[in-house]
């Protein structure tokens, strides 16, 4: 099975864009082009002919780092001989504690559980892709990783880390931990993740790894490389 | 005018997930298996609550405070506009800007535009229709960068705990503002952008 990310595998699409619902052509981009409606400029889709290693290769690495980033203190303070050690995970419980349930909530799931559950479903969707295997879970997997980017807030966790740190270097003394680095480093790798995903790129993708299996399943054998050349 | 056709002209429905243009009759797109439906249902609506609640809650994340700085023995609650100032007397100006922008004008900036794309949808002006549509898209990428004030809360309550030293404690205010964010982003969420062109006037007759 072929890496269906490849360029040959697409065709020009007919859809309607998303934000003023005109019919649209979108042609069969070049590696590094990029699509925009035309009547409203919406940024219809960039073609990568590497988007899927490049996704599953930030995605790994992002999942490193978080599992880093948790692992190990992020900051210390310290005054008068005193110290007080934060981890990412004692941000929630810090506030579950002062009786903000709701607000422990939110910043759990923002900042740790939806970008871990977006990191995961990436793999569970675009390793299948890169291999051009038909897993049932593509459909699904690709509907979630799409709506929930919105809710990440990963970056925005990264400059409310360097306000306070610019709030606290005033006050005491300040270390910043392994976590914090790792942390830094995974915002990075995350970020990138998330813009080298295409959404028009990855629909076609999982449309031609499904297309393949049912014209296999149908007994059409398709001359594996040998069609495009 | 260029002729602009939609998937209604052609007896089409568009799926908001994946793009994909399929039959007027399908109830899920064959592509994604998303619901498909031409409009999100009762949009105007549900945005103009959302964004009543979130003015409502804009008043408490602004009034009461965010936390409260307790440092041997003295308690000082501070507001979000209480921390920008304590920034500018600290001269730390492009902090201070971060702060003022992203939890003073985003939110309320936020706020003005859904309502008032809300009020073009229904009774506005078929003018400046790109601009308008690059205006909800700003107000949403906007949306999620003013939880800065409530992360820096939250970490700071994590990691300012000396007791007897130093200690800060969240307030009411956190819960309301990230209220205001939240709600805001929902709006957003619910708020159909293509409504936004639905009231461009085309003659569809004259093309056939």
């Amino acid at each position: 099975m072929s890496n269906p990310y490849h360029q040959s595998d697409f065709s020009e699409q007919h859809i309607a864009c998303p934000s003023c619902d005109s019919l649209v052509t979108v042609p069969v981009l070049q590696h590094g082009e990029a699509a925009y409606c035309h009547f409203c400029n919406f940024p219809l889709s960039q073609r990568n002919f590497h988007e899927a290693d490049h996704v599953i290769a930030y995605a790994l690495s992002a999942l490193v780092l978080l599992t880093v980033a948790c692992d190990f203190p992020f900051l210390t303070l310290r005054e008068a001989g005193a110290e007080s050690i934060m981890t990412l995970f004692n941000t929630p419980i810090a506030l579950h504690r002062f009786g903000m349930h709701l607000l422990a909530v939110m910043v759990s799931l923002f900042i740790l559980l939806l970008p871990l559950a977006v990191m995961v479903m990436t793999l569970l969707l675009y390793i299948p892709l890169y291999w051009g295997r038909p897993v049932p879970w593509l459909r699904f997997t690709a509907r979630w990783v799409f709506a929930l980017q919105v809710w990440c807030m990963v970056d925005v966790f990264l400059i409310a880390v360097l306000v306070s740190l610019v709030k606290l270097v005033e006050m005491a003394h300040i270390d910043l931990g392994i976590g914090f680095w790792a942390y830094v480093a995974f915002t990075f790798a995350f970020t990138l993740m998330l813009s080298s995903m295409d959404r028009l790129a990855c629909w076609s993708a999982i449309d031609h790894t499904l297309l393949q299996t049912t014209q296999a399943a149908n007994g059409i054998v398709i001359a594996e490389g040998g069609q495009h050349e | 005018m260029s002729e602009r056709l939609t998937p209604a002209d052609r007896q089409q429905v568009a799926c908001h997930t994946c793009y994909q243009v399929s039959d007027l009759h399908s109830t899920v797109c064959p592509r994604c298996h998303s619901p498909l439906h031409a409009r999100k249902h009762h949009s105007v609506q549900r945005t103009l609550a959302f964004l009543f609640t979130a003015t409502m809650l804009y008043f408490p994340a602004n009034l009461y405070p965010i936390m409260t700085t307790s440092s041997l023995g003295v308690s000082e609650p501070s507001t979000i506009l209480g921390g920008v100032m304590t920034m500018i007397d600290m001269q730390a100006y492009p902090i201070a800007a971060v702060i003022f922008i992203a939890s003073v004008i985003v939110p309320l900036a936020k706020l003005i535009a859904l309502y008032f794309l809300c009020w073009v949808v229904k009774r506005g002006q078929p003018l400046n229709l790109k601009q308008k549509s690059q205006l909800f898209r700003i107000a949403e990428f906007m949306g999620k960068w003013s939880m800065v004030d409530v992360f820096v809360v939250s970490l700071l309550v994590a990691l300012v705990q000396i007791q007897g030293l130093m200690t800060v404690t969240p307030d009411i205010a956190a819960l309301s503002f990230s209220g205001v964010v939240i709600i805001t982003m929902l709006a957003a969420e619910s708020f159909d952008p293509r409504l936004i062109w639905d009231i461009e006037p085309r003659q569809i007759e004259d093309h056939g």
